[in-house]
């Protein structure tokens, strides 16, 4: 069985591959076991360009578009100027979605703000929780995007590209560190929806694994129906039964490599004892009953019921097991209209979580080497559409917060109607930047070649990494 | 297949690519560098060569002093051939032939027996489908599905027909602009709709505009030039090819198609996505020619002349002259309201006062209650407004005449009517408005009638629809009645005749039978099928965007043009267009197309390329292996008249394809990529491959061809991120649940995740080559997809029926065409046994186990033992080897 242990260790991420070229394979070839333990596949940066400050990534991605206004960036001056016309000055030229060819009113902040922790970081009073762990936050207050719609703005964020067919940041995350955990998959997606906004549809796109090949896709957990797609044995099939099949395929495999010496063949073998063992740590995982009720009242959760709350739950869970890249959507914060009641109902449903996740990773000593960040594809026009907010792409906010991070920090800023980041603007492929320079990744540095281009997250422009709020 | 040879589509391609001179510049790459026509070169293996395309294999060993492998084993090499010519498993007999042939033909006659296979056109097909990014959804947001399969159904009979690859371009990039276009020509251009569109409210038209351009430029470079453009939207490359100012002259020759930026948010059976092409299917066709010769052979009663017409004439005229017919006539409509009070069915019900009385002359706030609506006329719907709000409408009828009538009502929504305070039509219903959606037959007495209507709309649209029927006569006829028979011109005379038998009573019959038929062939062409079509119209102005930028409108204005690195149109005296872009792709003179077709071709038969990189000829991508052979494979292609079917039939037959794929751990190391094509590929099936072999295992495919896309089972939930609408997969029934993998619905957004974990690609953009990974995931599925353990369970039946006395061997050989050798028949009775004690004490489990599937499992088999031999089938389905072309 040592062998068996052996291979099956080293196939979850590591196996065979084609058609991505040759330079790509001989990373793979090059990239394994440099860093990690024997065996394991440990990504094509091995070793790492720069000594790694994290090990993993929660992305808490507020989908929709989360109005800055009413979370991160407080402007009193647009308080002062509401229903009055927008000054010309701002908008004139700008792209602009919904509120095309209408007359552009101030919506004046619909919730007050106020100042949290030691740092005295300005953070909307709708979302105590969150302020509570104020001194663990990196605020960025001036974002920007160049994609003014739900779609391509996600697949800019999630690609650093809007043509399709680019690996999403999971996916390159993977495929340049492999992943830490043997029975679940590297890149995990959790999804919810609220009561606060329209769902806006995700893409599958959006986990995509693009040019790679399939297996550093993200691999959805759902709410509902079996966690992972196929991970139930078929009916009146057991799980003991599976193991004789699965133990059946195998021999009969191993006699096949007998004559066919096909190195594919080991991979195989390992593929159907890794699936088998998800069947049993996919089930295993998605059981919150095995939480104590003191966790489950830290996060506000009964068990695992598709909320946001318990998909923060489930994101820690799956960090501790060494999952390297976990996305927690949140579907509810396309607040075109009623704004104010949005985000009441939306902070509710996100705000005592995200505080849980951050104060748990934490006191388990594991907030050291994670990366949490919270935030959407785009922000919220400083102009009402009614009593909502359009879709807002020159300034926005995001948080972070996490090994090599500075806690308590606020940086950039836009004007003072909240429309422009005018003060150290931080693009999305500056972001991406970030991220992968925490994870021991050069930006520049991890590419691969799709439609005849050396493709890499951050795009062709140049990308920095935010340096003012590293530790 | 020698026979098969196709006539050259465009006639200018009869100049042998050798003879012809590239324009006078210096060629962009070797890709686009004339073709050197070199001798196959001599070899000293003479014997090993049986194609031309051998010597160059061998000569490129020999130099090496390396020497090809081995010829795989006959049943490997139907599997081969079988798996890669149809993607499908061979029949037993055809391996059985292959394996017993004593002649040394039964090679090239399996090979022929394949390529004239239904299914050879759909394993082509697949492959295409890759490239030109065919699907059934937008791809953008809300990923709405739309009608565009019968392209897909053209690319298979296209490869079934083996038309010519130079057709094949024309009439996809431009099949609509052709003289006298077939409706098939311009299904194929539907080929210029595949790209990715949006109906997101907010979108900004003009930068989606920009990016269908940029989708269709990189689409056709890559598909027919495999040339790098993507960069080039923004700025020049110094290692592309194409400089930005071609991207957009590229783009240039797509600015005639008609289309929107955003596509609209409603639209009759969700047909958001305009222009449409009716494609009947044959079956409609057939039926729409019977019925149109129903109605003539009814016309050719109704328009011809007998005795008892002609009587029944006379007296009619007699009549007439006595009381000429005097049409009811109606006043101007006058509408009261709105009224309102409570939901929709409150409002209707409610009694508002009108159908007490109406007094035209009453009073509102100083104001006629009754307002008049002269704009109101018949025959057309008229718009109302409000919610949860009815409307009344009086008109008054003057009858000089007693007569029979009907009176023609639409309304969103309800209506009621009366006439003469009688209720005559009570309706509560939610719809939009159309002509005729309710009849009221009524005979008036003489005098002044009144007519009141009452319209309750609950929200969104509201209207209503009127018109009446009554006998009325022309006033030429009129006219013609008053002059005596014998003194009517002819023309006359005919008239009346004409005029009488659509009315006479001798006649009726016939004339409904007709008014049947025509209602029956509106409903038959409303249910055709379309497909999104290519229109073309005036071109939109094509600017440099510098930048990539959308919103600039300060780049140059360019016309369509090809790349200058490739070529040009010379002087056309007029704006260049696609049918022009497609000419010049398949020129003589013009090296690429060829290069490219021929070495993905190659790839598709020996795991790679000539040239390495499928997607980018020439530029950045490896330089071919074996240039030589690249270019007579070229030549040949386009000397044959671009046959394609030749193509593959050369490649399959050759001594290097037959190679086997074996290699040991000392090869491997020592030629890892296969550099000089010394042994065969072996890799796992593509996606659909996958499923097929294991439904045509079973025996439970389907073998029908084209057609909609086929919804098979599909884990519950699954579209549940789609929204604008909903989604809920609807899953089909029957025969639609066992089709080949090529007709799966094709959800951009969310691809069947069986599809998606076997690397079948999104096709949200070209792909030239798939991904081949082996993960878990696909354990998972191979283990508990439905399908598969369907498959399992129907091929376990069939072993139980028609097994014989050694039914492992038989399930073993049904799989993978050999027997099982003793250690491999071990492991599977030892697996069958252990299941048989199992399911025997178990009938629960062995029940559910078997009853999987919409598949019925037969009744005469015993649940335990069907169970057992299901489990041993799920594990044969599994094997890599079966799993494997080698």
């Amino acid at each position: 069985m040592d062998t068996f242990d052996a291979l099956t260790r080293r196939s979850f991420l590591g196996g065979g591959v084609t058609g991505l070229g040759a330079i790509a394979a001989r990373q793979l070839l090059g990239g394994r076991g440099a860093q990690g333990e024997p065996g394991r596949y440990d990504g094509v940066v091995s070793p790492r360009h720069h000594a790694p400050r994290v090990k993993r990534v929660i992305h808490l991605y507020m989908a929709g578009g989360p109005s800055h206004l009413e979370t991160l960036d407080h402007k009193p001056k647009l308080r002062e100027l509401h229903g009055q016309p927008m000054p010309e000055s701002f908008t004139k030229g700008q792209p602009i979605a919904q509120l095309q060819g209408q007359r552009l009113m101030c919506l004046g902040p619909q919730h007050p703000f106020a100042r949290f922790g030691e740092s005295g970081q300005e953070i909307c009073a709708r979302f105590p929780h969150i302020g509570s762990v104020a001194d663990e936050l990196a605020i960025i207050r001036s974002m920007k995007t160049d994609q003014i719609n739900h779609d391509p703005a996600h697949t800019l964020f999630n690609t650093g590209s809007t043509q399709p067919g680019r690996p999403s940041m999971g996916s390159w995350v993977t495929y340049g560190l492999g992943s830490e955990c043997d029975d679940l998959p590297g890149f995990v997606v959790l999804t919810s929806v609220g009561k606060g906004g329209q769902a806006q549809p995700i893409a599958a796109r959006q986990w995509s694994a693009g040019s790679l090949p399939s297996r550093f896709q993200g691999v959805e957990f759902r709410s509902k129906g079996d966690p992972v797609l196929y991970v139930q044995n078929p009916a009146g099939v057991s799980r003991s039964q599976q193991r004789d099949a699965v133990d059946a395929i195998a021999a009969l495999n191993r006699l096949r490599d007998q004559d066919a010496h096909d190195p594919e063949i080991a991979t195989r073998i390992a593929q159907f004892e890794m699936a088998f063992r998800m069947q049993a740590s996919v089930p295993e995982l998605a059981d919150l009953g095995a939480e104590p009720q003191e966790v489950l009242d830290l996060y506000g959760v009964q068990g695992q019921d598709g909320s946001f709350a318990s998909n923060c739950l489930l994101a820690r869970r799956l960090a501790e097991r060494g999952v390297r890249f976990v996305q927690v959507y949140h579907r509810a914060w396309d607040h075109h209209g009623g704004v104010k009641r949005a985000i009441d109902i939306t902070a509710d449903e996100v705000d005592k979580a995200t505080a849980a996740l951050i104060t748990d990773l934490k006191r388990r000593g594991m907030l050291d080497d994670t990366l949490v960040l919270w935030g959407g594809e785009f922000g919220r026009t400083p102009m009402g559409q009614g009593n909502g907010r359009d879709h807002h792409i020159r300034g926005f906010s995001y948080f972070m917060a996490g090994g090599g991070v500075k806690g308590g920090v606020s940086h950039g800023a836009t004007d003072e109607l909240g429309y422009h980041a005018v003060e150290d603007v931080v693009h999305v492929r500056d972001l991406h930047a970030t991220i992968l320079h925490l994870l021991g990744i050069d930006h520049d540095r991890l590419s691969v070649p799709f439609q005849g281009l050396d493709v890499q997250l951050t795009g062709v422009e140049p990308a920095r990494p935010i340096r003012q709020i590293l530790a | 297949m020698g026979g098969m040879s196709p006539r050259s589509f465009v006639a200018s391609l009869a100049v042998s690519l050798s003879t012809l001179a590239l324009p006078c510049q210096k060629p962009a790459s070797w890709a686009d560098a004339p073709v050197l026509v070199t001798a196959p070169p001599a070899v000293a293996g003479e014997a090993w060569a049986l194609r031309a395309l051998d010597r160059f294999v061998l000569r490129s060993l020999e130099d090496a002093g390396e020497r090809p492998s081995s010829a795989a084993d006959r049943r490997t090499l139907a599997r081969r051939l079988a798996f890669d010519l149809t993607g499908l498993p061979p029949s037993p007999a055809q391996v059985q032939r292959l394996v017993e042939d004593p002649s040394g033909r039964a090679y090239e006659q399996l090979v022929d027996a394949l390529l004239a296979s239904p299914h050879h056109a759909e394993r082509m097909a697949m492959y295409w489908l890759d490239l030109v990014r065919f699907a059934d959804t937008t791809g953008v947001h809300a990923d709405n599905p739309w009608d565009i399969y019968p392209y897909r159904d053209w690319v298979i009979r296209a490869f079934a027909d083996n038309m010519p690859f130079d057709q094949f371009t024309v009439e996809q990039l431009a099949g609509d602009l052709l003289p006298d276009a077939t409706r098939s020509q311009k299904v194929a251009a539907a080929y210029n709709r595949l790209n990715l569109i949006t109906r997101e409210g907010g979108s900004q038209p003009k930068e989606f505009l920009a990016r269908y351009m940029a989708d269709r430029v990189r689409n056709v470079s890559t598909v027919w030039m495999a040339a790098t453009v993507g960069c080039a939207e923004c700025h020049d490359h110094k290692f592309d090819p194409i400089p930005t100012r071609d991207f957009y002259r590229l783009g240039a020759f797509f600015a005639d198609i008609q289309q929107v930026g955003v596509y609209s948010q409603g639209a009759a059976k969700g047909r958001f996505f305009g222009p449409y092409l009716e494609v009947p299917t044959a079956a409609q066709e057939e039926e729409l020619a019977a019925l149109d010769a129903q109605v003539a052979a009814i016309d050719a009663v109704l328009a011809a002349a007998t005795p008892a017409l002609h009587e029944a004439q006379l007296e009619w005229e007699q009549q007439t002259r006595a009381a000429p017919p005097a049409p009811p006539e109606f006043g101007v409509w006058r509408a009261a309201g709105p009224f309102t009070g409570g939901g929709f069915a409150a409002v209707h019900q409610a009694e508002f006062g009108p159908e007490r009385g109406v007094d035209l002359d009453e009073q509102v706030g100083g104001e006629p209650r009754w307002q008049p609506h002269p704009e109101w006329t018949d025959g057309k719907a008229h718009t109302l407004v409000g919610g949860n709000t009815a409307y009344y409408l009086h008109r008054t009828i003057d009858v000089a005449r007693a007569q029979a009538g009907t009176l023609w009502f639409g309304s969103d929504d309800s209506i009621r009517v009366w006439v003469d305070g009688e209720l005559r039509l009570d309706k509560s219903i939610s719809r939009g408005v159309a002509p005729d959606q309710e009849r009221l037959d009524v005979t008036l007495e003489a005098g002044r009638r009144e007519l009141l209507v009452k319209i309750t709309n609950g929200s969104g649209g509201f209207g209503f629809f009127f018109r009446n029927e009554f006998a009325r006569m022309p006033d030429d006829v009129l006219a013609q009645l008053a002059v005596p028979i014998a003194q009517r011109t002819e023309a006359g005379r005919a008239r009346v005749a004409a005029y009488h038998r659509s009315i006479t009573p001798l006649l009726a019959v016939q004339r409904a039978e007709k008014q049947r038929l025509q209602q029956q062939r509106a409903q038959l062409v409303d249910g055709f099928p379309v497909c999104m079509a290519t229109v073309a119209t005036q071109p939109a102005v094509t600017r440099v965007l510098r930048r990539g930028d959308w919103m600039d409108d300060g780049g140059e204005v360019v016309q369509p043009g090809v790349p200058t690195a490739f070529g040009d149109l010379g002087d056309l005296g007029r704006r260049a267009t696609r049918l022009d872009l497609a000419r010049w792709l398949v020129r003589g003179d013009h090296p690429r197309t060829a290069r490219v077709f021929v070495n993905r071709m190659w790839s598709r038969f020996f795991g790679r390329g000539i040239a390495r990189s499928l997607d980018d000829l020439g530029a950045q991508g490896a330089a071919p292996t074996h240039p030589q052979l690249l270019d007579h494979l070229a030549k040949r292609f386009v000397d044959s008249g671009w046959d394609v079917r030749a193509l593959v039939r050369d490649l399959v037959t050759s001594a290097t394809y037959r190679q086997s794929s074996a290699c040991d751990a000392a090869t491997q190391s020592l030629d890892p990529y296969n550099a000089r094509f010394s042994r065969q590929a072996r890799y796992r099936h593509e996606a659909e491959v996958v499923r097929d072999n294991a439904l045509a295992v079973s025996g439970l495919l389907v073998r029908d061809r084209f057609g909609r896309s086929a919804k098979p089972y599909q884990p519950e939930g699954f579209y549940q991120h789609l929204n604008f609408p909903k989604r809920r997969y609807q899953q089909d029934q029957g025969e639609m649940l066992w089709r080949r993998g090529l007709y799966t619905h094709w959800q951009r957004q969310y691809l069947h995740p069986a599809m998606s974990a076997f690397d079948a690609p999104s096709r949200e953009e070209c792909t030239v080559e798939r991904a081949r990974s082996n993960t878990p995931l696909q354990a998972l599925i191979l283990l508990n997809d439905p399908i598969l353990v369907e498959a399992a369970r129907a091929l376990a039946s069939r072993t139980l029926r028609e097994g014989g006395a050694d039914q492992l061997g038989w399930m073993f050989g049904a799989a993978l065409q050999r027997a099982p050798s003793e250690q491999e028949l071990a492991v599977l009775r030892a697996h069958l046994d252990k299941l048989r004690r199992e399911y025997a004490a178990d009938p629960v489990a062995a029940g559910a186990l078997v009853t999987i599937g919409e598949r019925p499992a037969s009744a005469d088999l015993d649940p335990g033992l069907l169970a057992a031999w299901t489990g041993v089938a799920r594990v044969v389905l599994s094997l890599h080897e079966t799993l494997t072309r080698s």
